[in-house]
């Protein structure tokens, strides 16, 4: 009798990597139809990690939107859970208070995850917006506060920080709050670039989800975004 | 890696299943098995073991887990597992060192470091950069019923003692579960460690990461042997009578439903018994 089947195994529980969406639904996404793609791609990236049987399991995702006001629009959940919100353009652009709960949201999930006793991996912001923060602005208070706490987090790697420009966004504001690691992508005006984004932004996470690493994973964006030089 | 394989690193030594048994020394059960992340992506299994006997009362177990996102993981694995060996057992062989000496602390050290030399010649050999080959590295060294183990990275080593199951080495301190660093890494020294030298060991398991879900949980960031895992994995060791058997069972139990819903990554567990 082989006595291996007695063995029994302490935690069947996959890691997990939490996503915070950071998505400007302020009134100006209205115009070219940009909540349309903004709306279309939150069910393409649901569909896609579902199709996924590993970033289906691992996958956390949370939404801030920030469009007049800054709301917890979805909590995280898991990838099934997952319920696309559609959003409505309104109001302006507190840009700045939304990175701030998003980073605050981060922590608390990596305490969560703690307290279970699941392992997990870097996480990450994904901020998509087509303006300029409305609350505040280079040399305030509240603009040193909201960039050195992305600064310090990658520095620490306490998660990832991705910022992508729709048009109009003022580029050279965001390139100011993003990393300097990693400087904001620009959203191409080609159709399809919003599902392409979606889907790049699925695969990151599926190939995330799926490897050990040893550093983050480079991952090739062709076919949505440009970052101008 | 696969049985036959194994078979051929035995005959290489001239060392025989029965031989083993009948040794005073050590004997070791080993099995590696490729996660079905590896198989779904292509990738070959990027874990390597080996065990050399030394002298007539040593034994130096090596394992190293290939980074997955490099290229030539499973070359720099084996490189580090093969390198290793050759070293402790010239190092030795020609100087025998109490394990316990601050001497052993030396041979471990220049051990990684001649690791470090040997990968760096390979990338030059092969053209590409060092880091192509990243792997961590599990050195485990068991002299009569002492063992100590050095290492860089993570996977861990857990032992059965006259005092019960306790962990000789655990992983390196990472936040992130896809974080590591290998030996490959201009900064391996902050994550390279030398355990104690401990004492009335009965059994030790050392394994790579892909099975520290199994076995070693972390409860509230510290982590905690499992003892569901250890006691029936050590019993089934302790009872061996045939290596081969043995060997083939540990490999479809590393395979099984209950393994593989831990983790679908590799997975390499290196059982050694000490006779008394």
């Amino acid at each position: 009798m082989n006595r291996l089947e007695d063995v029994m195994v302490a935690n069947p529980q996959h890691p997990h990597v939490a996503l915070v969406l950071l998505l400007d639904n302020s009134y100006s996404m209205v115009d070219n139809r940009k909540i349309e793609g903004l709306n279309k791609g939150l069910q393409v990236l649901k569909q896609d990690l579902l199709n996924d049987e590993l970033a289906s399991k691992r996958v956390d995702i949370a939404v801030v939107t920030f469009g007049g006001v800054v709301k917890l629009t979805h909590p995280f959940s898991s990838v099934e859970g997952f319920d696309p919100p559609t959003l409505i353009p309104e109001g302006n652009t507190p840009m700045g208070e939304a990175i701030s709960m998003a980073i605050d949201l981060i922590e608390e999930r990596k305490k969560a995850y703690n307290n279970e006793g699941t392992s997990y991996y870097r996480p990450w912001i994904f901020m998509i917006t087509d303006g300029e923060p409305t609350d505040m602005s280079p040399g305030t208070p509240e603009w040193e506060t909201v960039t050195q706490k992305i600064r310090t987090g990658e520095e620490n790697k306490k998660f990832s920080f991705w910022a992508v420009a729709v048009e109009p966004a003022n580029y050279d504001a965001l390139k100011m709050i993003a990393p300097p690691n990693r400087p904001p992508m620009k959203l191409n005006n080609e159709p399809g670039a919003w599902k392409a984004m979606f889907e790049w932004l699925s695969s990151s996470h599926r190939k995330v989800s799926g490897s050990k690493v040893g550093e983050q994973i480079a991952t090739d964006n062709a076919g949505w975004g440009t970052i101008p030089t | 890696m696969p049985v036959g394989e194994q078979y051929q690193l035995r005959k290489e030594l001239d060392v025989t299943s029965t031989q083993l048994i009948s040794m005073s020394t050590p004997y070791v059960i080993c099995a590696a098995v490729t996660g079905p992340s590896h198989i779904k992506r292509g990738l070959p299994c990027q874990d390597a073991f080996a065990h050399r006997f030394i002298g007539n009362n040593i034994v130096a177990i090596a394992v190293a887990d290939g980074l997955g996102s490099m290229p030539l993981a499973d070359v720099g694995a084996k490189l580090a597992v093969d390198s290793s060996l050759e070293f402790l057992a010239q190092a030795l062989q020609t100087d025998p060192v109490s394990l316990e000496s601050e001497l052993m602390t030396t041979v471990f050290t220049n051990c990684i470091l001649s690791v470090r030399t040997r990968l760096q010649e390979e990338s030059i050999a092969l053209e590409c950069p060092v880091n192509h080959l990243a792997t961590t590295l599990l050195i485990t060294v068991i002299q009569n019923d002492q063992a100590r183990v050095a290492h860089v990275g993570d996977g861990a080593v857990v032992a059965e003692t006259d005092n019960g199951l306790l962990i000789l080495s655990t992983p390196a301190p990472s936040e992130y579960v896809n974080v590591v660093t290998p030996i490959t890494s201009d900064t391996w020294q902050e994550d390279f460690s030398i355990s104690e030298c401990l004492s009335c060991v009965n059994a030790l398991a050392v394994f790579t990461d892909g099975c520290q879900p199994a076995c070693l949980p972390k409860v509230q960031g510290e982590y905690q042997v499992f003892e569901g895992f250890f006691k029936p994995i050590f019993a089934f060791a302790k009872d061996v009578t045939d290596l081969t058997i043995a060997e083939e069972d540990l490999d479809s139990f590393l395979s099984s439903a209950k393994m593989t819903a831990t983790s679908d990554d590799d997975k390499t567990l290196v059982l050694a018994v000490v006779r008394k």
